[in-house]
């Protein structure tokens, strides 16, 4: 969009605005590039959100496209308020982590087919350079993480999630209505477990 | 010992490595499905957003400004050709059910018992619609029966 062409908008959206101007801009005069904008910045990171809340790749999918869709719903009902205090990522993964809620855990689970091996490729995928899942070879210890995090109680795996999403202990204290110290102690536990079930690669990595 | 990790991870930044694992843990690339029906909904949600573009002066009373402009051009062409003994030229000329709907309930009506406000309106609409010939008839018609009839629009 070279110009704006939307009656009460004086300027393009910018890189430069926050994720809240931004929604507000596109929940007012529907400004479709602002919108876009918000979408680029946490459309890998709210299904890594969602990967770690489930630990499964396909229901993170499912649950990171409802929550989209549910934002968007917002927007059109003029009900999209970034709350005071809480930043517009803990209102999406808040939103999200609310829908796997009511979604997946609220009705007879599926018996889960990820394979706890693979071990060991979480081993080889650690002790690489970039220390990241990227190729084939790496999708078994891929898939031994998400065992290993779906192995977690809800309440410990939506701690780890939100947590290694960047959000704060108050935050997360918000979205799952626990106290901060409960916050902290979830997520102490649940690394823990976490050790226990992996390597000592993974181990050094929480160590350090 | 493990007293002492357990102390160490008390801190929320504790383990920012391993969140930096956990984060690339997700595959990305399937992605493509969400992203195509994000797209669709935000399109018609934008779409839904938008206010209504303003109405310009050109365009809101056009059948107004249409029936003014003709009817002032026609006017006085027809009225002074008109002599005492010319008869009234309204024989057969009715108003349409849906143009009396209104006034007179939907019922065809001769322009002589017609009320002139809709008369005039219903005038408007046949220059809106182009049929000039039809509009001519019907305002020789309107000026002979009613010389004075003055528009408040």
């Amino acid at each position: 969009m070279g110009v704006d062409h939307f009656q009460g908008i004086t300027r393009i959206a910018s890189s430069n605005d926050t994720d809240e101007a931004l929604l507000l801009r596109f929940q007012r005069h529907g400004d479709r590039r602002a919108f876009d904008i918000v979408y680029e910045r946490y459309r890998k990171p709210l299904l890594s959100f969602t990967v770690g809340l489930s630990g499964n790749q396909a229901v993170a999918e499912e649950v990171s496209q409802q929550a989209w869709l549910q934002l968007l719903e917002a927007t059109e009902r003029g009900t999209f308020t970034p709350g005071a205090g809480s930043s517009f990522r803990a209102y999406l993964y808040t939103m999200a982590r609310n829908r796997y809620i009511d979604d997946y855990c609220r009705r007879p689970q599926p018996v889960r087919s990820e394979s706890l091996a693979g071990g060991q490729a979480l081993e080889d995928t650690l002790a690489s350079e970039d220390g990241a899942f990227g190729g084939a070879a790496a999708e078994q210890g891929r898939l031994r993480l998400l065992a290993a995090l779906a192995e977690l109680p809800l309440e410990q795996r939506e701690v780890i999630a939100m947590w290694s999403a960047g959000m704060s202990a108050e935050e997360v204290a918000r979205a799952t209505g626990a106290p901060r110290n409960t916050v902290l102690s979830r997520k102490r536990y649940a690394l823990k477990k976490l050790k226990e079930s992996l390597g000592t690669t993974a181990r050094s990595l929480l160590d350090g | 010992m493990a007293e002492q990790h357990d102390d160490e991870l008390d801190d929320w930044d504790d383990g920012e490595a391993f969140a930096g694992l956990l984060q690339s843990a997700a595959d990305p690339s399937r992605l493509k499905a969400q992203d195509t029906v994000v797209a669709s909904a935000a399109d018609a949600a934008a779409a839904r957003l938008r206010p209504a573009p303003r109405r310009s002066l050109a365009s809101w009373p056009i059948a107004l400004a249409a029936g003014l402009v003709v009817g002032a051009v026609l006017s006085p062409l027809s009225t002074p050709s008109l002599g005492p003994s010319d008869a009234i030229p309204d024989a057969g000329l009715m108003l349409p059910a849906d143009a009396t709907r209104s006034a007179s309930g939907g019922v065809e009506v001769a322009v002589a018992e017609a009320d002139p406000a809709v008369w005039y309106r219903y005038i408007q609409e046949l220059i809106y619609r182009g049929d000039f010939a039809l509009a001519e008839a019907h305002l020789h018609a309107f000026n002979q029966l009613h010389p004075d009839y003055r528009s408040d629009r």
